[in-house]
């Protein structure tokens, strides 16, 4: 009962959230919006039984992230325009309501085959005595080969963001 | 009642078809950065759910968040960048104005 109700609460925070991103006029506001959709979903994981997930939405997501879009919106703040609208936008909520009712009863419609099998036991408190698969078995066999790319990604992404953001007129280290 | 696969899916739907709409309708660069995050967060409750629901027990879309986060992660560095240096140079964070590569 108490699950149930936790869900609804969080639904509604990440719902309200996300909507507070596209309706807001004020920049920062729409980056407080994102934030409280990011912690609803954090929760949400918890809910799902994906604990390691939950920590590492809300270290990556709102540690990292969210700051990181903050530090932009106060770096860009001259700009006293706000977030508006484009001219097309009657056609992005067209596009964007046809596609979610498009999805909504594609979801409704559809039998999903899931199974009643055992609530797996969550990452980080699972003793190695545990039956289950815990997630850094899984990352570091199957999965091994993406995961060194992803930190390949990272580095690149790190190295492309830092030439790309430099200041022309700065001395050339 | 209890909470089910649908309800997570719609949310995840939800989710998905707001950050659609803040990614083609807004002006500001940094509101359409948010609105894609929201999209990828959207679609990251739907892999958690289906792992969940589906085949529990395996933390097959578990590993497949993890890497969504990783990407989503360079994602937001790139274009924060990219914000930065369109900032510095032509003092502008308004994607209608970014018409550099436009013939």
């Amino acid at each position: 009962m108490v699950a149930v109700a936790a869900f609804w609460i969080l639904v509604a925070s990440a719902v309200a959230g996300a909507l507070g991103v596209v309706v807001a006029r004020n920049v920062f506001y729409a980056a407080i919006g994102l934030v409280v959709s990011l912690i609803a979903v954090a929760g949400l994981y918890v809910t799902l039984d994906a604990d390691f997930l939950a920590v590492a939405q809300f270290m990556i997501y709102v540690g990292g992230i969210a700051v990181l879009i903050v530090f932009a919106v106060m770096m860009t703040a001259q700009l006293r325009r706000g977030s508006q609208t484009n001219r097309l936008w009657p056609g992005g909520l067209a596009i964007a309501g046809l596609l979610y009712l498009s999805l909504v009863s594609g979801i409704m419609q559809t039998d999903w085959e899931t199974s009643s099998g055992a609530v797996p036991t969550s990452p980080l408190v699972a003793s190695a005595a545990d039956e289950g698969v815990r997630l850094p078995d899984v990352l570091f066999s199957t999965y091994l080969l993406p995961f060194e790319l992803a930190g390949v990604v990272l580095l690149v992404a790190t190295i492309g963001a830092l030439v790309i953001a430099r200041d022309d007129s700065a001395p050339s280290l | 009642m209890s909470v089910d696969l649908e309800h997570y899916l719609v949310l995840s739907a939800t989710l998905f078809a707001i950050g659609l709409f803040g990614t083609m309708a807004k002006r500001n660069f940094v509101v359409i950065l948010m609105s894609i995050e929201l999209m990828l967060n959207g679609v990251n409750v739907a892999m958690v759910a289906f792992s969940r629901y589906v085949v529990p027990g395996e933390l097959t879309g578990h590993v497949f968040v993890i890497f969504i986060i990783t990407v989503a992660a360079a994602e937001v560095a790139i274009g924060l960048g990219i914000l930065l240096g369109l900032f510095n140079r032509r003092g502008i964070v308004d994607a209608s104005e970014m018409n550099l590569l436009k013939w």
